[in-house]
């Protein structure tokens, strides 16, 4: 399955159909206020929070002949960059399917397409369109693929450093995906030198990610009153109506106000949202629970701590599942950071993740003689929007509520 | 191989868990006893086709296909109250009673014609409809959504005749479908028509020879058929169209 240049071009065929339908069905040809007035941040008024992607747009307005500080520039630009992000995606999944183990690689090809039938209609829309998670989901597949060909892995600081300064949540969403993979090799390699070189690595990421994320959240707000209108204005700029901007968005990142009222309402969504999902979900969260269970039964020491930090990774979810209301982000951020890993460790060629795949298929098997109906139910459920998890989930839930 | 009554539940329980996902992708307010009724009438479908347990596999995959186009489409409230689904019931009732006559040409005869007598009656009660090319666009989409289906359903057809008769039932309703009707029956009914075909086949076997490539373009023609709705077939279709129209005005 998939292993020939003829299969693979069929595969990349019907991506191409695929991400074309669901253009169809969810591109809505628009940015929202929210996603454009990101643009209009920058380090002009400072070295403020999700800065760096405005700056860029900015440098690139003054070395570039076109006007760039207008919606169709900031619109035409997103495009691009969510056609590289699918393309990025795409190309990661094909690097993992060459490495695989041929007797795992059905196996793959069915965690890339359930990873892929989440991942396509995720940023289309024009709730997410232009979003900077874009950038961060960017970002780590880059990272990942250093990590997957084991080349220029010491990029994977400077691309910390960058997811950081484009979105500080990226240490909660992201840094997990990077972080596991590295955490593992320092626990299980037996060449020291790889062992020392992924452990300085990791070090220093983590390091670097965690000083920015403290200085973002409390130190990055000193000048924000000054900057204000002139933010203000540029954020009108660059909207679609020349009119809209997100309110709650600015004065939470330049004037460092707490938005914590102001998101109540999502709070209260969240809050009603959460068992709808959970319920919703309930065969995923099952077969996950039991799949990692199976990984780590019988595992001691060493071995427990390097498998147990892949379930683990999930869980820097949690801070942000308690502080802020992006309950529709988590849900896609954890179940990309499951398939993910998953992937990446089939590709790896682990024996324990590969048998264990193996039997928890069996396992499925049993209680499911229809194993694509879980790929086919999924698709009732997605996209994931971001304070709603999904329409569908949303429905469950003021129903029952 | 003869099942026992607890494996063929664990196949009955994921249609029906497949088909919640649908009701709620579909549904929008209201929750009609019509279109509840028209779900029972879809599950006595499913039950009176594996009530032998042959290939329960292959049939359940295209329940699967079935519960995504019927079960969102039903319940959405551009369909919930509309007349078209006394013609869907009346379509289920008589696939349930073709699926009972154990030979093959004889139950595709009943499915064949009793859907075009449907279409028939239909079009004869119905106020006529406007010949034009109405939502020509979106519904030439749902038509290559139907090819792989066409194409299978084909394979269950044992004799030239029976050949002819498809060809001749695909191109009348295909040609209502794009040429005069702006409603969704004639798509919901043409679905459940190659699906019944397809079932006269359905040998696991001889399936595995088809390539893998096709199963994934009818998941995703599936998908492409999902909550239909109306004069732009539905989202997919519509928004493919639209997204077609505006690529040609920018070249």
């Amino acid at each position: 399955m998939i292993e020939t240049k003829k299969q693979k071009q069929y595969f990349i065929l019907g991506y191409l159909i695929v991400a074309g339908i669901y253009f169809g069905r969810y591109f809505e040809y628009y940015m929202t206020g929210y996603n454009t007035t990101l643009f209009a941040m920058s380090y002009k008024y400072g070295f403020i929070s999700r800065g760096l992607l405005g700056s860029f747009w900015l440098a690139l307005d003054g070395i570039t002949p076109f006007s760039l500080m207008n919606y169709q520039a900031v619109y035409v630009f997103t495009l691009i960059m969510t056609i590289f992000y699918l393309w990025l995606q795409l190309y990661f999944c094909l690097r993992c399917l060459d490495k695989v183990a041929n007797d795992h690689r059905r196996t793959m090809v069915q965690c890339v397409l359930f990873l892929l039938a989440v991942v396509l209609p995720m940023y289309i829309g024009s709730q997410m369109l232009g979003r900077l998670d874009l950038y961060l989901y960017i970002l780590t597949l880059l990272a990942l693929l250093l990590l997957l060909e084991e080349k220029w892995e010491w990029l994977i600081i400077p691309i910390g450093i960058v997811a950081m300064l484009i979105h500080q949540g990226f240490v909660f969403t992201n840094a997990n995906l990077i972080l596991v993979p590295m955490f593992f090799v320092i626990l299980t390699t037996k060449s020291a030198k790889k062992r020392k070189k992924y452990l300085w690595i990791g070090i220093l990421f983590f390091v670097s990610i965690s000083v920015l994320f403290l200085y973002f959240e409390f130190f990055s707000h000193s000048a924000g009153m000054e900057n204000y209108e002139e933010i203000l204005m540029n954020a009108k700029a660059l909207s679609y109506d020349g009119e809209s901007y997100n309110v709650s968005l600015i004065h939470h990142e330049i004037l460092g106000e707490d938005v914590y009222e102001a998101e109540a309402v999502y709070r209260a969504y969240n809050r009603i949202e959460f068992p709808a999902a959970v319920a919703l979900f309930s065969p995923y969260i099952f077969i996950c629970i039991h799949y990692f269970s199976l990984l780590l039964k019988g595992k001691k020491k060493w071995e427990l701590l390097a498998y147990g930090a892949i379930p683990l990774g999930m869980i820097t979810i949690l801070p942000e599942m308690i502080l802020k209301v992006d309950y529709g982000r988590y849900a896609f951020g954890t179940i990309f950071y499951i398939f993910t890993m998953l992937i990446f460790f089939l590709a790896k060629k682990d024996k324990d993740i590969e048998e264990t795949m193996e039997a928890e298929k069996r396992f499925i098997k049993k209680w499911n003689p229809i194993p694509y109906s879980l790929l086919v139910y999924v698709l009732f459920l997605i996209p994931f929007w971001d304070n709603l998890i999904s329409i569908e989930v949303h429905k469950l839930a003021t129903w029952i509520f | 191989m003869e099942m026992n009554r607890l494996e063929k539940a664990k196949y009955f329980i994921w249609i029906l868990v497949v088909s919640f996902g649908a009701f709620l992708y579909g549904v929008d307010e209201e929750i009609s006893l019509k279109a509840l009724m028209g779900t029972l009438l879809f599950f006595l479908y499913y039950v009176v086709t594996i009530r032998n347990g042959m290939e329960l596999e292959v049939k359940s995959y295209v329940f699967l296909f079935l519960t995504a186009v019927f079960t969102s489409t039903i319940w959405n409230s551009e369909y919930v109250a509309s007349k078209e689904l006394h013609y869907i019931g009346g379509l289920l009732v008589i696939l349930c009673g073709a699926e009972l006559i154990t030979k093959e040409s004889i139950r595709f005869l009943v499915i064949s014609i009793g859907t075009t007598v449907l279409l028939i009656i239909h079009f004869g009660l119905e106020e006529l409809p406007v010949i034009g090319l109405e939502g020509f666009g979106p519904k030439l989409i749902a038509l290559f959504f139907f090819a792989p289906l066409v194409y299978l359903s084909r394979k269950g057809l044992q004799s030239e005749w029976e050949r002819w008769i498809h060809l001749a039932v695909v191109m009348i309703h295909g040609a209502y479908v794009v040429l005069v009707t702006t409603h969704t029956y004639w798509i919901l009914s043409e679905v459940f028509y190659l699906a019944g075909c397809f079932m006269l086949y359905g040998k696991k076997e001889e399936l595995k020879k088809e390539p893998p490539m096709l199963w994934i373009l009818i998941g995703v023609c599936g998908l492409g058929l999902t909550m239909l709705r109306g004069d732009n077939v539905n989202y997919y279709c519509g928004g493919i169209w639209n997204m077609m129209q505006r690529i040609v005005g920018v070249l």
